[in-house]
């Protein structure tokens, strides 16, 4: 059934079809009596949706789910929730008992719900004036509508299994090319609104490639696209797509979020902020994504690759997931303290990227929105509570390094080092060993005259050993006077074999000190008892507790078996409600900017509802169906009519759907900023497209490093090519991230949704950081340097084609032109000035006289306009 | 809802507005007159002081303090040798710290396995100062000189004991990283005051001996989960005060204007094909990039400052980067109405050699604090802006190594009660709140926690600490956690 574990796994998968039953059933239940948590305004879209269609016509169906809990949860759990702190005249509308008491079925206007909402008297009106809180009119005709249609209360819609919904018909049938654009054009139509045309060919190309690889493509592509696409253009969008996701560049760039997701870093954080290795697990993700390892394995694998049957290797790296947390080894740090925070990391990291839950909130109380119970909470931490690690940081040349365990990965390199020095070793350690007695002997004689005069530079603890009397001694105080004797002071050739093997010891720490450590999980052998923290305290124990999934959400077979595997399997099963909409959301972020439930980290009862919710089931389940293909749904998604739309917008739109929620136009959002650098270094040709390895050093400022390390740790740039790598490859260190990556999450705790600020400070850093300044100067040196253009007007064109893919209008290239004069004129008289423009950056520029010098500054501070267009930093 | 929720990039104030009835809470309102995130430069002097005096009055009150200037000593300053005087130890000197008093309390693994925990006087005398008759360690004389214009609270505490969780907590109301920072709260929920410097500017210096130094973190400055705008933009002392914020070399401003100028042409043209709000923002955002390479080297230069102010702050003011240099700078950062700036000085962790440190850690920091108070009271700014002064947690009353040994012995990290002070701002000056026990060990009158404090900073700020929130995985989260009182006896 599955390639990758035991088939003694394999029947503890089938899910019981009764307890899917049970469980469904218990939902039901949990959601008449939760009445639930909480808030969520509506969308802009679907609130005028609401009032529109619901509020104005009581007849319409009423959801508690879709309209009701939202309202009440934004505007009276404040005073009327489950924070017991906070709550006034004992009354909860968080559980139904509660609202029950302030609801009059027969008489719906009277019920006192209702009748406080409508109150005049500032004292006695709901929500009190002063709160800041208001519910609208349109509100308030919902809440009288579903007390008129019997109040009936309904799950989370999250926490029921999805299903696979029917493909919505559509009137416009010649427009969808796959199912994704008859559920988006079914929306469309029920409001009348038509999809926005195609884009251009080289807007698609443009936006496929920074969608699929992270890099901008090369100017032949886009003709060579181009072409394609005007003798067949779905064939050209088909054969495109299928071209990117084989491209090895995919798992680069789809790995960017997943890093996110997992904190991952090259530095352990908090004090000292020393240097780690999990750079082949980061390399383990490029690869699975790029080979489409199932989502389930990939999974699986990640969070307990080391409890399958002889993991391999490559398993166990894949594990290094849960291991890429932090790591305090700060003076004074309690190692138990730390120890259970990072279990606390794990168990937010895990819930976050695969449910879509906020476990943390459960750390010290019952989650305040969601079913999810303190108990919940230290039962889900008992599957990562039995890690074999202490809570100390291990050091490495006096470094702060790694915690355990861990394993090495020698190269061939090393391991073939290590032997011959073990095989050098070897002959001389027995010579010595047979040599024992009469070295013995020779060192009691020398250590009798010693102890009378010792010897000017014997260390303190070598003179206390030599004055203890030889019988007192242990046996490493013994062998450390007796090196210290035979490096100095015995007869030839045992003090040339003992400085021999001294060479070889040294030798052989270098070489160990090189060697690449992972961390990993592994279980310990004696499990530790886990119990719930009152307050979240970890000095607070309370109830002992054993591994189990959160009580809301359904079992099955597998969460019998209390291991991390079993979790990890169970997070894959069909009856699960989360991981399959959690995970098709986030590659719908990738692709549209926002999920199609835009709180992607949240989908409990505080997340927003799915703006096409059959829409996400039917990718969810489809997802899970076919064998959790990733590259099945990326390819779904690119190959969509609604993706290919242009991201124009739409002046009629603007007041209706100001957020593109509906996607009538395709969307437009800046790129990540490591994305743009990768962009940036790749039309200057400079680009070094090697994969994998360990972290380079990019230009930074001078300085950055040493300010904040106490001087241990200095900055040391990379040479040539690996100055200008892919941004993945760039080290990240947690207390100083690379400076000109903004907005890049900070790998401090899991993020998964990306942050999109336009600020001056970035401004700056396109402006001024010298990768962008030699960017700059590299493609206009490439333009100088083409024989087939001679004229200004030729070499803008040929800029715009290179750098976005397509030509410039009049306009633009009448700013271009005037700007390039304006720089010539400027270098003309400011030679020196040119000079030093030109080098900046590391690689050579190859002008002699000074009008290739002023030329090339000139060119330079135009293509620096042209990587600072909004257009570059976007995919539209 | 967030109103910077990366979406809502794409939509226009007229939007904004028109969604404040579907219930967009008071703070997206506030932060919606920051003027940085404005699509266009204000296009009258009207509209300028309409949006800077409604950021100015506070969020949901009237503020007494516009603007914030925090001294944070990291490291973890010794309440019992400066601020908190206790006559009733002076004479028991190598005592052992009654049971009583610790009462099991969790120490830190520098100390936990110290067999004798001896307890260590105040290692130079106290005197009374100002009409408040308070009482400082003759450590202090300069802070003595403006005891009537502080307010020392003596009951701080806080549950954290190592460096980075309690300057985190201090900072962000939480011990594990990743939440929003005070001066990035502030930011969000008032905005910006001027038009050509940041909200929140961060200044750092070290001890002169580097001798016992905690690093910094970005994230005691940082914005967590809220947008990045918003987090503390760092001042360095040496080259560039901002990253990247010189020309390169061979690139003059004029040259530069020029470029801009077309790069504008090149973004209008795109904003005209496709209509997205966002393009505005960019252009907009660009020219504030190209004020701030004038404005900011102009606030770190100093040399128009007169004599007598610079000779306020001591000596070490003429060396950039050290503390008096950027408590100078913080005085010019205010009265350019920046909201919110920090200064972290390096230093205050004395495990050993207290004596010596100590002392030398005083020298740094005593005058160019009481100048910067001294500066801002003559310049009539104190009055609405806050100083706050204190770190992390104190230190013990029991002393660290060997105590008959000078050089030896120190003070380990203690959190259960510290001090701090304040001054402008709306506090009440030459008061003193709050009592330890007479060991300094634990609070026994008026506490005021971590998450209080943070309140009645907020609160002086015109933010209601309950109120100011931002919506992160499903919760609306809060500097005070679910915590935090305001402490109405130390307003003014």
């Amino acid at each position: 059934m599955k390639k990758f574990h035991s088939s003694s796994r394999v029947n503890r998968r089938d899910a019981s079809a009764i307890t899917a039953l049970l469980f469904f059933l218990g939902l039901v239940f949990l959601g008449m009596c939760f009445a639930v948590g909480c808030s969520v305004c509506f969308p802009v879209a679907s609130g005028q949706e609401v009032s529109e269609r619901i509020g104005s016509n009581p007849a319409n169906p009423i959801s508690f789910d879709k309209h009701v809990r939202s309202i009440l949860s934004e505007n009276c759990y404040f005073c009327h929730g489950p924070d017991p702190n906070h709550r006034e005249a004992d009354l909860r509308l968080d559980q139904s008992v509660g609202t029950r008491s302030v609801i009059d079925l027969d008489d719906p206007q009277s019920s006192a719900l209702i009748t406080r909402i409508l109150e005049d008297d500032p004292d006695l009106q709901m929500p009190p004036p002063n709160s800041g809180r208001t519910i609208t009119p349109e509100q308030r005709k919902i809440l009288i509508a579903w007390i008129q249609q019997g109040a009936q209360y309904e799950p989370h819609w999250a926490f029921v299994p999805p299903v696979r919904p029917d493909i919505p018909t559509v009137k416009n049938t010649s427009w969808p090319r796959n199912a994704i654009d008859h559920f988006i054009l079914a929306t469309l139509e029920d409001q009348a609104i038509a999809p926005a045309n195609r884009a251009q060919p080289n807007v698609i190309v443009r936006r496929m490639h920074l969608d699929l690889i992270g890099l901008p493509p090369t100017r032949s592509e886009v003709t060579d696209f181009c072409q394609r696409f005007a003798e067949n253009a779905d064939a050209a969008i088909d054969e495109l797509a299928d071209r990117l996701l084989n491209n090895e560049h995919y798992g680069e760039r789809m790995a960017l979020p997943w890093l996110d997701a997992a904190r991952y870093s090259d530095s352990n954080g908090f004090q000292q902020d020393g240097d780690r290795h999990q750079w082949p697990w980061r390399d383990w993700v490029i690869d699975a994504l790029n080979a489409n390892m199932p989502f389930d394995q990939f999974t699986i694998e990640q969070l307990a690759g080391d409890l399958l049957p002889a993991p391999s290797n490559q398993q166990l790296i894949a594990t290094g997931f849960n291991r890429n947390h932090m790591l305090n080894g700060e003076g004074g740090a309690i190692p138990e303290e730390q120890r259970n925070n990072y279990v606390f990391d794990r168990v937010d990291t895990t819930a976050t990227t695969w449910l879509g839950l906020t476990m943390a909130c459960a750390q010290c109380h019952d989650h305040k929105y969601d079913p999810i119970t303190q108990k919940d909470y230290y039962r889900f931490f008992a599957y990562f509570n039995n890690v074999d690690e202490t809570g100390s940081v291990n050091r490495r040349a006096g470094r702060l390094h790694c915690a355990k365990p861990f394993i090495e990965l020698k190269t061939d390199q090393q391991k073939k080092q290590l032997q011959t020095i073990a095989e050098k070793t070897k002959p001389l350690r027995a010579e010595l060993a047979e040599l024992d007695q009469s070295i013995t002997a020779a060192m009691r004689l020398w250590e009798a005259d010693a102890v009378e005069a010792p010897p000017e530079d014997i260390k303190r603890d070598e003179l206390r050993i030599l004055r203890l009397p030889a019988d007192e001694r242990n046996k490493s105080e013994a062998d450390k006077l007796k090196n210290y004797y035979l490096l100095n002071f015995a007869k030839e050739p045992w003090k040339t074999i003992k400085i021999a093997l001294q060479k070889l010891e040294k030798r052989k720490t270098k070489i160990l000190a090189g060697v690449t450590t992972v961390m990993v999980m592994r279980e310990r052998q004696q499990p530790r008892t886990t119990n719930l923290f009152e307050r979240g305290e970890y000095e607070n124990v309370g109830d002992e507790v054993n591994c189990a999934v959160p009580g809301f959400l359904p079992k099955t077979e597998m969460t019998e078996i209390k291991d991390r595997l079993a979790l990890a399997e169970w997070l894959m099963a069909e009856t699960n409600p989360l991981t399959a909409r959690v995970t098709v959301n986030r590659y719908w972020q990738i692709f549209f900017g926002t999920g199609l439930v835009k709180t992607s980290e949240d989908f409990g009862v505080q997340g927003e509802r799915p703006s096409h919710p059959a829409l996400l089931d039917w990718l969810a389940v489809d997802f899970r169906s076919h064998d959790w293909d990733v590259k099945r749904v990326h390819r779904m998604i690119v190959t969509s009519e609604t993706y290919l739309q242009t991201a124009r917008f739409r002046n009629a739109l603007q007041d209706i759907d100001p957020e593109n929620r509906l996607l009538a136009r395709g969307p437009r959002f800046r790129l990540p900023s490591m994305i743009i650098r990768d962009a940036a270094l790749s039309v200057a040709g400079l680009l070094n497209q090697q994969l994998h390895g360990k972290p380079v050093y990019p230009y930074q400022p001078d300085g950055l490093w040493k300010e904040f390390s106490l001087d241990k740790f200095a900055y040391v740039p990379s040479d040539g090519t690996d100055l200008h790598r892919r941004s993945i490859y760039t080290f990240w260190r947690r207390t100083v991230p690379p400076p000109n990556l903004f907005d890049s999450a900070n790998r401090q705790t899991c993020i998964v949704k990306p942050s999109r600020t336009n600020t001056p400070l970035q401004a700056l850093t396109m402006l001024n950081d010298p990768t962008f300044v030699e960017a700059g100067r590299k493609l206009a040196e490439n333009l100088l340097a083409n024989n087939q253009i001679t004229t200004d007007r030729q070499r803008v064109g040929e800029s715009f084609l290179i750098a976005l893919g397509r030509k410039s209008t009049e306009t633009e290239t009448n700013a271009l032109l005037a700007a390039i004069q304006d720089s010539r004129t400027f270098y003309t008289q400011a030679i020196p000035a040119a000079k030093k423009l030109i080098a900046i950056g590391d690689s050579a520029s190859n002008v002699q006289t000074d009008e290739q010098t002023i030329e090339l500054a000139a060119w330079t501070s135009v293509m620096q306009i042209v990587l600072n267009t909004d257009e570059f930093m976007n995919r539209q | 809802m967030n109103p910077f929720d990366q979406n809502h990039q794409h939509s226009t104030r007229r939007q904004f507005f028109g969604r404040s009835a579907t219930g967009i809470g008071a703070a997206a309102l506030g932060a919606l007159f920051t003027k940085d995130i404005r699509a266009t430069p204000p296009t009258s002097e009207s509209e300028l002081a309409a949006t800077g005096s409604e950021s100015r009055s506070g969020m949901h009150f009237p503020a007494t303090a516009k603007r914030v200037i925090y001294l944070m000593m990291s490291g973890g300053p010794s309440h019992i040798d400066l601020f908190d005087y206790k006559p009733e130890i002076l004479n028991r000197r190598g005592e052992q710290l009654p049971d009583s008093v610790r009462n099991g309390q969790r120490l830190t693994t520098m100390t936990s396995r110290q067999k004798q925990l001896p307890v260590l006087p105040p290692l130079k005398k106290f005197k009374s100062y100002g009409n408040a008759n308070m009482m400082l360690s003759e450590l202090l004389p300069f802070t003595g000189g403006i005891a009537d214009d502080i307010c020392l609270v003596k009951s701080m505490n806080t549950e954290a004991i190592n460096h980075a969780p309690a300057a985190t907590f201090f900072l962000t109301g939480s011990q594990i990283p990743g939440r929003p920072s005070i001066g990035a709260w502030a930011s969000y929920g008032l905005g910006s005051m001027n038009e050509d410097l940041p909200t929140f500017i961060v200044m750092n210096s070290r001890d002169q001996q580097n001798s016992c130094g905690q690093l910094l973190y970005d994230y005691y400055w940082g914005s967590g989960f809220i947008p990045s705008k918003h987090q503390g933009v760092r001042f360095r002392s040496g080259g560039d005060p901002v990253l990247y914020l010189s020309n390169p070399d061979g690139m003059p401003r004029a040259l530069r204007r020029k470029m801009l100028d077309h790069l504008h042409a090149l973004n209008q043209e795109k904003l005209t094909d496709y209509g997205d709000p966002e393009i505005e923002t960019r252009i907009a955002q660009y020219e504030l990039a190209y004020r701030m390479q004038m404005s900011l080297p102009e606030i770190t230069d100093v040399s128009d400052e007169p004599d007598h102010v610079v000779e306020m702050y001591g000596p070490d003011v003429h060396r950039p980067g050290s503390f008096a240099r950027n408590c100078l700078l913080s005085r010019k950062l205010a009265e350019k109405d920046v909201r919110f700036i920090q200064l972290m000085h390096i230093g205050w962790d004395q495990h050993a050699n207290i004596p010596t440190q100590l002392a030398h850690q005083c020298k740094d920091t005593d005058q160019p604090a009481a100048a910067l108070v001294k500066d801002l009271k003559q310049r009539g700014l104190l009055e609405d802006t806050l100083v706050i002064f204190g770190g992390e947690f104190g230190r013990t009353v029991f002393g660290q190594g060997n105590i008959n040994n000078t050089k030896g012995y120190g003070r380990d990290h203690h959190g259960r009660a510290f001090s701090l002070w304040m001054a402008g701002g709306g506090v009440k000056p030459g008061f003193q709140y709050g009592k330890t026990c007479d060991y300094g060990w634990n609070v026994v009158e008026n506490s005021v926690h971590v998450h209080d404090w943070q309140a009645t900073v907020l609160h002086m700020m015109g933010i209601n600490h309950e109120q100011l929130t931002y919506r992160y995985q499903g919760r609306r989260f809060r500097l005070t956690d679910v915590h935090g009182h305001v402490v109405d006896d130390l307003l003014a």
